[in-house]
């Protein structure tokens, strides 16, 4: 029994070492991330001067208010849109850097894991000196902890669902826009077509960039969900491990307390892997989603050449 | 705030795929002002899920830092759990009175 603490405490350590690498992977990706958004800040500036260009150039052909209203209103929307742009990027860069800092807490963490093992491993045995309804309400917290996670990356899957389905609709649309793009005839119009044929080509490079990070992020998803999968075997294993052990402390327990948190202890363990299993579950789902994302990306990417190819040509 | 995201994204694809009807059967002119008309309506819709998506991506900085909160507080419940753990001999007289029993 103790052989078999001192092998789970060396299998958390592993596996908190395989997390502590996929945090790392994280950082790179969110770096990358962040780098782009800024790029698409720059170009949705550029974008919201062509719109604005474009607007000066509709306005005269106008002919109602409403029409003119409109031409105002996608203009001022495209400039707002840009100072979004900027504003989401700050927040990238923030999120990046508030990853990584996770990413040096996850190795600190790994740390002390492995010298838990090494302890574990080299005592063979170990007694707690801790109180076990203390521990036991600890356990209660991290389960609930561990529930409230589950919760939210099921709601995140959610959300990657309602992106799919947005990628989707931007496929579609830049797919009829494609077919709309009209030959300039005028020279302002044609020096407008160039402008918006360069923003073009900027946003397709864009799109390729973003579907490459996005098959990146499928893949440290997948790297997750296997991460997942063998911390749900650990937490079973470990389970079967407190049965043992709460053998032992039931002869310790004197107090009626003592007696019913040594009861808990087992259903607790239980429960965890539960909901350790069920995490594992969503990891898998979410791995599937960011896959079909980084394909949707893919198809955007492609679609947004093809954009860019006739704005080129029609321009000319 | 995430559903927010989600409700606006929804209403994003339901709003492009009205416009995509309304520009049907109507002239040249009317055509022209419609358009626009549809594409100012467009940019708002866009408009507004970029800045949920930024209100997205504030609310995930959030978690992170939660996360990181969260996984400092591991580290010193392992390290205390480390320090409050002395080692004892395998041949523990309890252990093996279980063992023992079970055998």
């Amino acid at each position: 029994m103790l052989q078999k603490r001192a092998e789970i405490e060396k299998e958390k350590a592993t596996t908190a070492k395989l997390e502590a690498e996929i945090a790392k992977k994280e950082v790179v990706v969110e770096n990358k991330k962040a780098a782009l958004e800024e790029k698409k800040a720059t170009v949705a500036v550029e974008e919201a001067k062509v719109v604005a260009k474009e607007a000066v150039q509709k306005k005269s052909e106008t002919k109602t208010s409403t029409h003119e209203k409109a031409v105002t209103e996608k203009a001022e929307a495209a400039k707002e849109k840009a100072e979004v742009a900027k504003e989401k990027a700050v927040v990238a860069k923030e999120k990046a850097e508030v990853v990584e800092k996770k990413a040096e807490v996850i190795e600190k963490k790994a740390v002390a894991q492995s010298e838990k093992a090494v302890k574990a491993e080299q005592a063979k045995a170990v007694e707690s000196k801790g109180d076990v309804i203390v521990e036991v309400q600890k356990e209660k917290a991290k389960v609930a902890t561990e529930k409230a996670a589950v919760e939210k990356d099921k709601a995140d899957v959610a959300i990657d669902k309602a992106e799919i389905a947005k990628e989707v609709a931007e496929v579609k649309k830049i797919e009829t826009e494609t077919k709309k793009v009209a030959t300039p005839k005028t020279t302002t119009e044609k020096v407008v077509a160039k402008e918006k044929a360069k923003v073009e080509v900027k946003k397709a490079v864009i799109a390729t960039e973003d579907a490459a990070i996005s098959k990146q992020e499928a893949e440290v998803a997948k790297t997750k969900a296997a991460l997942e999968g063998k911390k749900a075997e650990t937490a079973k294993k470990e389970a079967e491990v407190v049965k043992k052990e709460v053998e032992v402390l039931k002869e310790k327990a004197k107090t009626t307390d003592e007696i019913i948190a040594v009861g808990e202890k087992v259903q607790i363990a239980e429960e965890k892997a539960a909901v350790a299993g069920e995490k594992a579950e969503v990891a898998k789902e979410k791995a599937a989603v960011a896959e079909k994302m980084a394909e949707v990306k893919e198809e955007k990417a492609e679609v947004q050449k093809e954009k860019a190819e006739e704005e080129e040509k029609k321009a000319e | 705030m995430r559903m927010n995201k989600w409700q606006i994204i929804i209403f994003v694809i339901a709003i492009s795929a009205l416009l995509g009807f309304a520009t049907v059967g109507y002239a040249e002119d009317e055509d022209d002002e419609d358009e626009a008309v549809a594409e100012a309506e467009e940019a708002k819709v866009e408009l507004a899920a970029e800045k949920a998506g930024v209100a997205n991506d504030q609310a995930d900085v959030a978690e992170v830092k939660q996360a990181i909160a969260k996984e400092e507080a591991e580290i010193k419940a392992i390290k205390a759990e480390v320090a409050n753990e002395s080692p004892k001999v395998e041949t523990n007289n309890q252990e093996k009175a279980v063992a023992s029993k079970k055998s």
